[in-house]
């Protein structure tokens, strides 16, 4: 581990904001064998302490956006509580919610589609303004809107463009600053940087860790890609299936993994060295994640998991504490922690 | 061309309208060996392949410079000659299976309809053959997936029918065009390595497009950075990662994390590619370079340069700006 990285800020100490507890999302669908439940999020808990980012990664299905949009209340939770700072904000309705909502923003992964193409840009970033009232007459939200579009380094002018006229990276830039507009306290990134080419990329995850020091954000980074996660987040919460499979800091999940999911996901990343890539002993996960319709019993991850034994169709595994601050839902850790 | 040679492509240009999208792009595929290409979106990789292969045949477009295989120019072929090579010859992935697969037909339709026409075998033998390639692409059980339609199999299994298709003919080159980006990772380590495998027993040429140079680093031999429709670098897969030479090379190294990559700071590139229908008169990366030198760099295309043991480069800095060069991008920030 170099200087460099620990340079990061610990945030262990720090309040938390966030509390989400036993978060479960069933959705009804109508198939083929009539009425059934797609066990999206199940049992899922966590914590977000002030200014921190917690990375939420996972294959494609297994429940991050389905948790993202949960916090945001663009999806009804069917059990758990999600607290923000002692309010339940699982079950609130109407002004209550909306209260609550300005404290949590989201940024979505495709800058195209979540602007308004007939919208000048200087509107769209003050939607957020107007709906929560935080600025008295026109002078004032234009004020707004051009420390908004400093924020993200775009120039004042900008206001006056429409969507079309940006390139991807400066579309997200824009929904970085309507998100912003609000003052909240959380934002929630979903996959907010896949869809950008390598270098825009960059750019994003850069102003993203700039704005969190100069602001003092809390994210929850959530992304497919363990590269990215690992360069924005202090943590790192890894869920298959709808289930948590492991949390940790982000340092000991990288480097000191106590779950099998885990370890599979880390072997199946490139490398960036060539002969190290060539050479790796590794072994791949086979098959594919099996219908969240129907979800294995005991473990969700058993029927892929090189290490499962009977004993794993039987109970659903409970996080256990691993280290300081990490837990696996894991019954082998030892023998995983030696993949 | 030597006898190992499978395709091999000089100066091919492409246009649609005032955009010029591929400039001057040359390259060569041997039998067994990967050629990575890698770019940004816009970058001219796709638009490359599709050219080199014969398949842009759009009126607006305009294709200049020679692919050869098998002794033909690929380029400016009738169609019915195109179809045989590609029924033969050559086989293509792409990132959707839908483009490539069709929807009504049966999987069986699909895997053996090629070897029957153009391989003069049985039904029955292709049926065998058909198989034994879902098999080799890691479907287990395929007999009962043989009367499967495209729409019932999950993405990563569409992927490996895809690569089954593409492989039904033993063809001499494999195009495959970000073939693992629209799945997850563990389905792509299974691709990589399948592709990999089958290429050893094949013996066939890969060209491998994606913008992912993590991905080419497993997959590829040798490798070229494709800038504004241009390769502005192109080398073995270790000297790109060990001893990149092009600003834009070393940026697009740095700007993206990687596991245990210890990177504080990312390197950002600022700007944004250059447009294809207005594209710079000197360097393409000019515009973004954190080296670019004298009033040389924004006014005369740098030709593509060999600096030693075919590593070529397109950058003036590079061949002429001394030790700097190769820390382009130290000291920048945002
Ligand atoms: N409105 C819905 N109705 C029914 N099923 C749904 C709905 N939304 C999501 N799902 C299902 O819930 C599961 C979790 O989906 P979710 O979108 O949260 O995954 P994800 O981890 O964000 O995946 P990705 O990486 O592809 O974005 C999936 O099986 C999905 O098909
Ligand atoms: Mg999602």
């Amino acid at each position: 581990m170099s200087e460099v990285r620990n340079s990061q800020p610990a945030n262990r100490d720090e309040p938390v904001l966030l509390s989400v507890q036993n978060l479960q999302v069933h959705f009804a669908v109508r198939g083929a064998a009539g009425k059934q439940t797609v066990h999206a999020v199940e049992d899922i808990s966590f914590d977000l302490k002030r200014g921190e980012t917690l990375g939420l990664v996972g294959e494609s299905g297994s429940g991050k956006s389905t948790i993202a949009n949960a916090l945001m209340r663009l999806e009804d939770p069917t059990g758990g509580r999600i607290m923000l700072e002692g309010i339940d904000i699982a079950t609130l309705r109407g002004s209550d919610l909306k209260s609550v909502r300005r404290r949590l923003a989201m940024v979505f992964q495709d800058p195209f589609s979540a602007l308004n193409p007939r919208q000048r840009i200087g509107l769209s970033i003050a939607e957020p303004l107007v709906v929560h009232k935080l600025a008295n007459g026109g002078a004032e939200r234009s004020k707004r809107v051009r420390e908004l579009l400093d924020l993200v380094n775009l120039p004042a002018h900008f206001a006056d463009r429409f969507p079309h006229e940006l390139s991807g990276g400066q579309r997200q830039r824009v929904c970085i600053a309507r998100a912003l507009a609000g003052d909240p306290d959380i934002m929630i990134l979903d996959e907010a940087t896949a869809s950008l080419d390598v270098s825009v990329q960059a750019q994003i995850m850069n102003l993203l860790k700039d704005l969190q020091r100069r602001l003092g954000l809390t994210y929850l980074f959530v992304s497919h890609d363990l590269a990215a996660v690992e360069y924005m987040s202090h943590r790192v919460l890894v869920m298959y299936l709808g289930r948590l499979m492991e949390i940790s800091p982000r340092d000991e999940l990288y480097t000191q993994s106590a779950h099998p999911y885990t370890r599979a996901l880390l072997a199946a990343i490139p490398l960036a060295d060539p002969v190290a890539e060539r050479s790796r002993e590794r072994t791949l996960l086979e098959g594919e994640v099996p219908s969240p319709l129907n979800p294995p019993s005991g473990c969700v991850f058993r029927t892929r998991c090189p290490i499962a034994v009977d004993e794993c169709s039987e109970v659903v595994p409970a996080a256990i504490e691993v280290g300081e601050d990490h837990n696996s839902a894991c019954i082998r850790v030892p023998v995983a922690q030696e993949l | 061309m030597s006898a190992n040679t499978v395709i091999d492509v000089q100066d091919l240009r492409v246009r649609v309208g005032a955009a010029r999208i591929v400039n001057d792009v040359s390259f060569k595929v041997e039998r067994g060996q990967t050629l990575g290409i890698v770019g940004e979106s816009g970058s001219g990789k796709s638009m490359t392949v599709l050219a080199a292969t014969g398949l842009i045949d759009a009126p607006s477009a305009k294709v200049s410079g020679t692919s050869m295989l098998d002794g033909q120019n690929l380029i400016g072929l009738r169609r019915s000659k195109l179809e045989k090579i590609y029924g033969e010859r050559i086989g293509f992935i792409f990132q959707d299976p839908a483009t490539s697969l069709n929807p009504v037909l049966t999987l069986e339709r699909q895997l053996t309809e090629g070897p029957e026409a153009h391989l003069g075998i049985t039904r029955r033998a292709a049926r065998r053959r058909a198989l034994d390639l879902l098999e080799a692409v890691g479907i287990p059980d395929p007999e009962p997936r043989l009367a499967a339609y495209p729409h019932q199999l999950s993405g990563g299994m569409k992927q490996r029918v895809m690569i089954a298709v593409a492989l039904a003919c033993d063809p001499a080159l494999l195009i495959a065009d970000e073939p693992t980006t629209a799945l997850d990772v563990t389905t792509q380590a299974q691709i990589i390595s399948l592709v990999r495998s089958l290429q050893e027993r094949l013996g066939m040429g890969v060209v491998w497009i994606s913008h992912d140079l993590g991905v080419i680093s497993g997959v590829a031999e040798e490798v070229s950075v494709l800038y504004g429709g241009q390769v502005v670098e192109h080398t073995a897969i270790t000297d790109i990662f060990n001893n990149p030479l092009h600003p834009y090379t070393q940026g697009l190294l740095r700007a993206r994390p990687y596991l245990g990559g210890a990177q504080e700071e990312l390197v950002t590139i600022p700007g944004s590619p250059p447009d294809p229908k207005n594209l710079p008169k000197g360097c393409v990366f000019y515009d973004r370079c954190p080296v670019r030198l004298d009033s040389r760099c924004e006014t005369e295309l740098p030709p593509l340069t060999d600096v030693g043991d075919g590593h070529l480069v397109r950058s003036f800095c590079a061949t002429s700006g001394g030790e700097n060069v190769r820390n382009a991008w130290e000291g920048t920030r945002v």
